[in-house]
């Protein structure tokens, strides 16, 4: 593979890629949920999300954090990714994405 | 930090002999039902009743309950099991002596049951201590915690309860009434544990299910006070039959059904996601409170009108059991054991294979049935247990043998993903534009 051919890993680069990352209870992917807080990319290829969980304590949580850092990490250009929890201010429905509603409905 | 990975699939592991020995009992009792739905009309504490009731209570609900709960309460606690090895000594007490226990009471044999009784006890005991030291960790004293430490404290009275019975029959203890001591002894287990853990689990559950905003707490607090306090007064009242104590305690329960009829309507209103056939099936027996309600006061008040159950008593247990708890139990079991197959088998691959979602263990045509057969079965019931009709019970039970069977065969359906998982390449679709924190 050509090196110089792939774009520099950026947040919204990574952001693209956790849409791959569906909530498997749900069927929506964690983006479009708005369980994603935050997300940065140091120069040096360093990433760092940040998930607000829906329902602290469910054990899904877990299995997504390690997910997330399987697809960054993936990514090119990206050297470590950090997953963290974030609990305050609570998770709530309002942060679901209108295509992310649709997408619960859907099934 | 809540069990995951490898640690994770060790505690499912727990969970699912639990429910194989809960699903295998359910399928037993619905088919003893069909074949002889005269045990209701048996006098209670007669071999085949008490065996019947204690295969419903001892063999289908609380093994499920039990393996359900070593799963729930650490997610409810935000904290890790207290001890895997109890509740695995929990699972050899209970798996060998209930099956014992309830023979032994089909057959009168009370040497026998009071040594099996002792054995469940003990197994109680140790999953009471285990799971109360779990939601005591992080001490949050949320509506769903303190219900489930209360349903907690309800199956230790229950069990002591028990233990009392068996020495009265025996003839080793005198001054109670067993028939009284058996009432107190069925409320303390059916409405304090069972429908406590219910109600407290449910206020956690089903908001995370429809995706909704979080419940109302003044009216869970209101559901525990009521539960819980008309469980004390009934104590007394039902002990010393004393009338206005019962009135206060039926009263008390009363407001507890309403309010949480009243707190599951709002969360439906308040959800994001469309309620699936699983989640529909616990609401049906949600909706089956009403006449379980009703036939618990007519027992509790010892009504008698041409309105009421001909039988109140044997009407609130069908009820109760089969109307109340089973769809609940069944409904939650829907979502909670494919969860589970999958947590154990798909866990690892997220992120790096495309794996099946959680829903598409279970098939929806089989959930789709279940759910109609529950509806037909709960209709049925409702009339044959007011009735106290034969034919009408019959069909009832048989609706519900329907319902167990089917989900019996999604149980099974879980199996080839356990064998082999269904796993595909994750392939890098293009990334929607829509990209934003």
């Amino acid at each position: 593979m050509n090196d110089t051919a792939q774009p520099a890993p950026t947040t919204e680069l990574v952001l693209r890629a956790l849409h791959h990352l569906i909530d498997p209870e749900v069927g929506v992917n964690v983006v479009d949920l708005g369980m994603i807080a935050d997300v940065e990319v140091a120069p040096d290829g360093a990433a760092v999300v940040v998930i607000l969980p829906t329902t602290p304590g469910c054990p899904m949580h877990e299995v997504l954090a390690d997910g997330a850092r399987a697809i960054v990490g993936n990514l090119h250009g990206v050297t470590s990714v950090d997953v963290r929890f974030v609990y305050s201010p609570p998770w709530t429905p309002d942060r679901i994405t209108p295509g992310g509603r649709e997408a619960l409905n859907r099934r | 930090m809540i069990a995951s990975g490898p640690s994770f699939r060790a505690q499912a592991l727990l969970s699912f002999p639990f429910f194989g020995i809960g699903l295998a009992a359910l399928l037993g009792l619905v088919g003893w039902a069909v074949a002889q739905p005269d045990l209701f009309a048996q006098p209670a504490l007669a071999p085949a009743p008490l065996a019947f009731v204690h295969l419903a209570i001892l063999g289908w609900m609380a093994p499920f309950v039990f393996g359900a709960a070593y799963q729930l309460i650490p997610v409810l606690a935000e904290a890790p099991l207290w001890s895997r090895s109890w509740a695995w000594l929990h699972l050899v007490l209970h798996g060998a002596a209930a099956p014992v226990l309830i023979h032994a009471l089909a057959r009168a044999d009370f040497a026998t049951a009071a040594l099996a009784g002792g054995a469940v006890a003990l197994g109680a005991i140790v999953c009471i201590a285990d799971l109360a030291l779990t939601a005591d960790r992080r001490s949050r004293w949320t509506p769903e915690n303190v219900g489930l430490l209360l349903a907690l404290f309800w199956l230790a009275v229950a069990v002591g309860l028990g233990a009392l019975l068996a020495l009265v029959r025996a003839g080793r203890l005198t001054g109670f009434d067993p028939d009284r001591l058996r009432e107190l002894h069925l409320a303390c287990g059916l409405v304090g544990f069972f429908l406590g853990t219910l109600v407290s689990v449910s206020f956690k559950l089903v908001p995370m299910f429809l995706v909704g905003r979080a419940g109302g707490r003044f009216r869970q607090w209101l559901v525990l006070a009521a539960l819980n306090g008309g469980l004390f007064l009934l104590g007394p009242g039902l002990l010393g039959d004393h009338r206005p104590l019962r009135l206060l305690g039926a009263a008390a329960l009363t407001v507890a059904a309403a309010a949480f009829l009243d707190e599951i309507v709002a969360m439906i209103r308040r959800r994001f996601r469309t309620p699936d056939h699983p989640l529909l099936t616990y609401f049906v027996g949600v909706a089956m409170l009403v006449p379980a309600t009703v036939a618990g006061l007519a027992a509790l008040l010892r009504g008698e009108a041409g309105w009421l159950p001909a039988r109140p008593g044997a009407a609130l247990f069908a009820l109760l059991v089969f109307g109340v708890l089973t769809p609940c139990i069944l409904g939650m079991a829907g979502k909670i054991v494919p969860f589970l197959a999958w947590q154990w088998r798909y866990s690892a691959h997220i992120g790096r294979a495309k794996v099946p979602l959680v829903t598409d263990l279970f098939r929806d045509g089989l959930l789709r049935l279940q759910f109609y057969a529950t509806v037909a079965a709960s209709l049925v019931l409702t009339l044959g247990a007011w009735s106290d009709s034969p034919v009408l019970l019959r069909a009832a039970f048989a609706g519900q043998f329907a319902a167990a069977a089917l989900f019996a065969l999604n149980v099974a359906g879980l199996v080839p993903h356990l064998l082999r998982p269904r796993l595909q390449p994750l392939v890098a679709s293009p990334p929607p534009d829509s990209a934003r924190p």
